[in-house]
This record gives structure tokens, C-alpha cells and sequence, in this order.
């Protein structure tokens, strides 16, 4: 059984469709990597599947969770999502650390101790356990997108989303950031990524997607996706961004 | 000169006075700041309606006004209040007004994004607002909320015209008695006005810079 299935999903904004039609699958352990133009429709998905937007039509299915039924709760449903977001989002009145252990106090009911070793634990995770105590303006941004996966990882969801996680990042520290998603492909935790990193998706994605103006214009393995696209569209725009 | 002298320890009870009711309604602003604004920044459209008329209309009328009918027409209703009570509830409506526009402005302006990555960590509404959206909206609060005091110390002279015996008062009376210390009593208190109000808009401009 896939951990998420997205089935024919639509949403509009107004009169603007930006998603038509969108079905996709994710097996669990597996790294699905979304690319394409901007204003594709890409981050749109990702909203939909925590339900931060709230689909037209269709159906998504998290780990047995229908997240278009109303009598899911968001907390059941968040719980299993964690999300990094393209501008970090961190909490800037809070500790590195607080900011980590924040969803598993509040959210998941852990005790200060527990959540405290389980956030130390997780940033030791991401290479930053000497920062625990850093606020977010104390840190690079490199680091501040770390502390936010780890963030996300406290709650200790079934799948992980990532916003174009390093498109607000200098280019000579994006691989800090990568790494730690890769280290977590690596131990099969189920990742949608939206990225623009081309050589990231090559290297570990288990599917790509290709989309474009609110439809899946192609999805393969990696392998067959980067070297031999079917469609034209995909085609033009490899050929502009590799 | 002895009769200014004889007038000081009147002034002085006068500056505690205009102190009481600054500071009184003061706390019941901001009270009254933080529950309107907040409810004005969470609550749908239509249900914060009402909630902005009341504010635009408080914002709209002049506060002598607004004492009079409290202390002079409400009485008519059945409900008496005293001159002190009146000019604390003025001033309170008053700035309440204008604190709950600092609230929902400070509020609305913590980026949207801080919403979001609370709710997908699975933070329900009000402990995301508890948690994350208030405790940095009150670093922007805090500024315009210490200019208000000093609005709101400025603005409780009018309370001498329902005879409240604040700061203005004491010597509007004293003048009365000896129209001859008119100047050097009315040019105390103008000093007394601008010693409590200068230092508090300092404060507020040093915060503004810090808090940026």
C-alpha cells in the first residue's frame, strides 16, 4: 500500500486552476521529487497534502488517512507530515532547540525531558548540537533550514515534505542542507521533494516528476527521466536547466 | 509668591490624581486593546464587523464628549458614575480604540509563514496565536503602547472639565481663589505635563530602535 496517494486532484485559486487533474503515488521509504517552471503547481501539492489548502476535488491518503475526510482531525494528519518550508519559518523568539521541541511538547504531549533529549538528539542529527541554544538570527541560513528539519522530524512523521528547501540559500551552502536529505533518503524515510536541484533528484529521488502549468507532464525513475524524457515538454525544459 | 507657594502641595495631590486615572485607564485599555484586537485579527469578516464599527466610532468622537455623555447622560439611564469613574472609563474607551489597533497591527504584521509551519507542525489556532503569533507581536505592541500612555496622561486634563480634581484642576481652583498666581501656577503644570509625557516618549522611540 503506498504511505500517500494523491487521486485526481483539483484546486483552484479564483479563477486560476492551478492544480488539473494531479494523481501520484509515494511507496513508502520512497523520495519523490517534483520539478518544474515555477507557478507549476508544485508547492501547491505539498499544501494540500498537510491540508494547509484545502482541495476541490479528489482524494489524498496519508498512511491510511483521508485528508479530504472531515472527521480527520489536523493534528492526526499534520502528526504524520512534517514540512520544511523554502523560507525556513522558524520561530524567532525561540532556541534552536525550543524551536525543535515545540511540536513534540505541545503537539505530541512529551515531558520538557523527553522532548529535550529527543531535540538535542535530532540536531545532533542535522550537525548542529553545539547550537541548541542559538536563536535563528544567531544562525546561518544553512543552519536554520538544518534546525528546521529537525524541526519537522520531531514529530516523527510518516512522510516529509520539502518546499524548495534550499532555493533561499547560497548557492556554496546548499550542500549542507542536502546532505542531511540525503542521509534521510538513505535511511527510507518517505520524502516529496519539490527542488530545483537537478543533480539531487538524479542522484536520489525513486521517481520524477515533471510538471507544468497544473498537470503531470511525466513521471520515471530517475534514470530513464533524465536521460531519455518522452515528452517534448519535458525535453525543453531539461535541456534549459541541466 | 507665598500664595504660589500655599498651591504646590494642592498641585502635587492634583499629579497623583491625574496619575491614578492615567494609570487606571491605562491597564483597562490595554485590556481592552488585547481582547478586541486579537478577536479583530482571528475572526471572520462578517463577525468582526461590528467590532470595527464600534472601534471607528470610538475613534471617531471627541473624547470631551465622550466623558460628558458618560458623566452627564448616562445618568439619566439609571446608571450614575462619579467624576472619576467617568473620566477612567472615557480615557479607558479612548485608547482602548487605539490599542486595539496596536494589538491587531503588531498581530497581522508576524509574516504568515510563522502561522503555517505552527499549524503543519499541528499546533491548533489559539496555541499557535498563544505560542508563536503573540509573543512576537508584543515586541511591536510595545512601543506605541508606551506613546499611548503619554496620549493618554495628555488627554486626562479634560477630566478637569467634569471635576475631576486632577493636575488642572488644582489649579484652575487655585487660580480661582487668587487670580494672581495664574502664571506661575499654570506654567508648573505645563512643566509637570511635559516631565511625565517627555521621558515616556523617549522610552517608546529608544524601544522602537531596540525592538527593530
Amino acid at each position: 500500500m503506498p504511505m500517500l496517494e494523491l487521486a485526481h486532484v483539483r484546486k483552484s485559486f479564483g479563477q486560476n486552476e492551478v492544480l488539473k487533474d494531479i494523481s501520484l503515488s509515494v511507496e513508502p521509504g520512497d523520495v519523490c521529487c517534483i520539478i518544474g517552471p515555477s507557478g507549476s503547481g508544485k508547492s501547491t501539492i505539498l499544501r494540500c497534502i498537510n491540508r494547509l489548502v484545502q482541495i476541490d476535488a479528489g482524494t489524498i491518503v496519508i498512511d491510511g488517512l483521508s485528508v479530504t475526510d472531515p472527521a480527520v482531525r489536523d493534528v492526526d494528519l499534520r502528526r504524520r507530515v512534517g514540512m520544511v518550508f523554502q523560507q525556513f519559518n522558524l520561530f524567532p523568539h525561540m532556541s534552536a532547540l525550543e524551536n525543535v521541541t515545540l511540536g513534540p511538547r505541545k503537539v505530541r504531549g512529551l515531558p520538557a525531558d523527553e522532548a529535550d533529549a529527543l531535540g538535542r538528539s535530532l540536531l545532533a542529527k542535522v550537525g548542529l548540537e553545539e547550537r541548541a541554544g542559538a536563536r535563528p538570527a544567531q544562525l546561518s541560513g544553512g543552519q536554520q533550514q538544518r534546525v528546521a528539519i529537525a524541526r519537522a522530524l520531531a514529530m516523527e512523521p510518516k512522510v516529509m515534505l520539502f518546499d524548495e528547501a534550499t532555493s533561499a540559500l547560497d548557492p556554496e551552502i546548499t550542500g549542507e542542507v542536502l546532505a542531511v536529505m540525503k542521509q534521510l533518503a538513505v535511511e527510507r524515510t518517505t520524502m516529496v521533494c519539490v527542488t530545483h536541484e537537478m543533480g539531487f533528484a538524479r542522484e536520489v529521488a525513486s521517481n520524477v516528476i515533471f510538471m507544468d502549468a497544473g498537470v503531470v507532464v511525466e513521471s520515471a525513475p530517475p534514470a530513464e527521466f533524465f536521460s531519455a524524457p518522452k515528452m517534448e515538454r519535458t525535453k525543453s525544459f531539461l535541456s534549459k536547466v541541466l | 509668591m507665598s500664595s504660589y507657594l500655599v498651591a504646590l502641595p494642592a498641585l502635587a495631590r492634583g499629579l497623583g490624581t491625574t496619575f491614578a486615572i492615567a494609570i487606571a485607564s491605562m491597564v483597562l485599555a490595554v485590556g481592552f486593546g488585547f481582547v478586541v484586537g486579537t478577536l479583530r485579527s482571528i475572526l471572520p469578516r462578517a463577525l468582526d464587523l461590528p467590532l470595527l464599527g464600534a472601534i471607528e466610532f470610538l475613534r471617531g468622537i471627541p473624547l470631551l464628549v465622550l466623558m460628558y455623555f458618560l458623566f452627564f447622560g448616562l445618568p439619566q439611564l439609571g446608571v450614575h458614575t462619579s467624576n472619576n469613574v467617568a473620566a477612567i472609563a472615557a480615557l479607558a474607551l479612548y485608547a482602548g480604540a487605539l490599542g486595539s489597533e496596536i494589538v491587531r497591527g503588531a498581530i497581522v504584521s508576524i509574516p504568515p509563514g510563522q502561522t503555517e509551519a505552527a499549524a503543519a507542525l499541528g499546533l491548533r489556532r489559539f496555541a499557535i496565536l498563544r505560542l508563536v503569533v503573540i509573543p512576537q507581536a508584543l515586541r511591536r505592541m510595545l512601543p506605541p503602547f508606551v506613546a499611548l500612555f503619554a496620549l493618554i496622561v495628555e488627554s486626562s486634563s479634560l477630566a478637569a472639565l467634569i471635576d475631576v480634581t486632577d493636575l488642572l484642576q488644582a489649579a484652575r481652583q487655585n487660580v480661582e481663589r487668587d487670580p494672581g498666581v495664574a502664571l506661575p501656577v499654570y506654567l508648573t503644570v505645563l512643566i509637570a505635563y511635559f516631565a511625565v509625557n517627555y521621558p515616556v516618549s523617549v522610552a517608546s522611540q529608544r524601544l522602537e530602535k531596540q525592538l527593530a
